[in-house]
């Protein structure tokens, strides 16, 4: 089993690399897909999106884009690369399996 | 590692390498853009610029550090400051090799006081001796200020 930071970690990864798979964002887009998406449940901290970012970049899952902004401005857009669909599914089936058994432990009727 | 991932992970290294400084502007560039925005946010929740400024830069939990952060996942921290260590040995080295061009100089010198290495020296010396007389008004009067404290 992996150490509780590996695994918030992996599910950050896991979050940002689906974010990237439905649209090319920047960093700023990242945050407010995401909370919106999880109805303000999940809201990653701007302390750890950029360096998360970097490092998938880094890795060869998303690959980043100069680009104008609708509001003319530019920014850094990241997408999905072939690698890192490969990654996302890989994570995706990783996170259904552990969610799942964690799921089945906490349904059990005590007692 | 898969070789793909070495097709995606190379042109970066290198890029950091070579273009570090243009690569140091973008992420710099990226992070303001950033911290535009949420200035943007707070000042649309009623903050003053200088508000929204601050609390941009709390939840941001210190810009340096996160460039820091970054540039670790780079990889090449090992590399540069090897490159570092070995610019400042090779600035380090200089004043030593130019003791070693003005030894012979003075070996010279014993021999033929009017020689140019010895017109060299003499100027220099002049132009230390300047130095001095200039900062000695500075040592004098600290000298003096310091009596007048210690005296109070």
């Amino acid at each position: 089993m992996s150490k509780p930071n590996d695994l918030v970690q992996r599910t950050l990864d896991l979050l940002l690399l689906k974010i990237l798979a439905l649209e090319p964002l920047h960093g700023w887009a990242v945050s407010l897909r995401l909370k919106s998406i999880s109805g303000d449940v999940l809201q990653v901290s701007e302390g750890s999106l950029y360096p998360a970012l970097h490092k998938l970049e880094q890795e060869g899952w998303i690959t980043a884009e100069w680009k104008q902004t609708e509001n003319n401005r530019r920014a850094k857009f990241y997408s999905l690369t072939r690698l890192g669909r490969k990654q996302l599914e890989s994570e995706a089936a990783n996170w259904h399996r552990l969610s799942s058994a964690i799921s089945h432990v906490v349904r059990l009727e005590e007692a | 590692m898969r070789p793909e991932h070495w097709l995606y992970t190379i042109p970066l290294r290198l890029r950091s390498l070579f273009r570090g400084r243009h690569v140091e502007q973008e992420l710099d560039e990226e992070l303001q853009f950033h911290l535009g925005h949420k200035i943007e946010q707070g000042i649309a929740r009623g903050l003053s610029q200088k508000e929204a400024r601050y609390a941009a830069m709390r939840a941001m939990e210190g810009l340096e550090q996160r460039k820091e952060e970054i540039r670790d996942m780079r990889g090449i921290h090992w590399l540069t400051d090897f490159v570092d260590d070995a610019r400042f040995a090779i600035r380090s080295l200089r004043p030593q090799n130019r003791c070693c061009m003005l030894a012979p100089g003075n070996l010279f010198r014993r021999q033929r006081p009017c020689g140019p290495s010895s017109l060299l020296q003499n100027s220099s010396n002049i132009r230390s001796r300047k130095r001095i007389h200039r900062n000695s008004r500075e040592v004098l009067h600290l000298f003096g200020h310091d009596r007048r404290s210690s005296a109070q």
